[in-house]
């Protein structure tokens, strides 16, 4: 699974800390995520989307393996 | 379940409970209790062991929690509910459990070549339990999910 997350949040001048704390996350899983080491579970891709307002499918690209 | 139980302030505080009764229980029991095998001496001092680390784990734990600062205290319990760490933990807990298994085959084929024929026997025993506990588990979690 891809995402957009680390260009979403720079668009929107956020920085890893304050979405950590917002998501109620540590800054390491949000740096993790943006670096695609780490895939969200549901409930925090749900909550993600909530946080930038969008749907799921614009923050998460999934792409299937050949 | 450890990690969940963490997040509770209160079981710090049973830590430190049971802490002090085994401490107390490492020092008065060779005291009260007449053993000339000296082998219960020897279990009390493993309680005495064993109390020094929950008290002081406890009493860490208990004192932090009085001084810290809400801020540093919501960030601490983000840090023990966040999902990532708690599959990190998962993880490393799987790699841990894997290891204690190698290690009791290895126990047992030690204590046979030794000829320690009743810690062999508690080693595979140990094996066997954590082998049943693994099925067991494995079980109740298919039906919770």
């Amino acid at each position: 699974v891809k995402n957009r997350l680390e260009e979403i949040r720079k668009q929107r001048e956020i920085s890893q800390q304050e979405m950590a704390i917002a998501l109620e996350v540590s800054r390491q899983t949000i740096s993790s995520l943006e670096n695609g080491r780490y895939n969200p579970s549901i409930v925090l891709a749900f909550k993600i989307a909530r946080y930038f307002d969008m749907s799921i499918e614009e923050i998460f690209i999934y792409e299937e393996e050949i | 379940m450890f990690c969940k139980l963490t997040k509770h302030k209160w079981v710090w505080h049973v830590f430190l409970v049971i802490g002090i009764i085994a401490l107390a229980l490492g020092i008065l029991g060779p005291k009260i209790i007449q053993n000339e095998q000296q082998n219960l001496d020897m279990l009390m001092g493993m309680f005495f062991g064993l109390g020094i680390v929950f008290t002081t784990m406890g009493g860490i734990k208990v004192i932090k929690y009085r001084r810290i600062s809400s801020e540093k205290l919501k960030r601490e319990e983000i840090e023990l509910s966040d999902e990532r760490n708690i599959q990190i933990l998962r993880a490393a807990n799987s790699v841990a459990n894997a290891s204690a298994t190698i290690i009791f085959v290895i126990m047992a084929f030690i204590f046979v070549t030794l000829n320690y024929i009743v810690p062999a026997f508690i080693a595979i025993g140990a094996m066997l339990i954590q082998s049943l506990i693994l099925l067991i588990a494995k079980r109740q979690m298919n039906k919770r999910m």
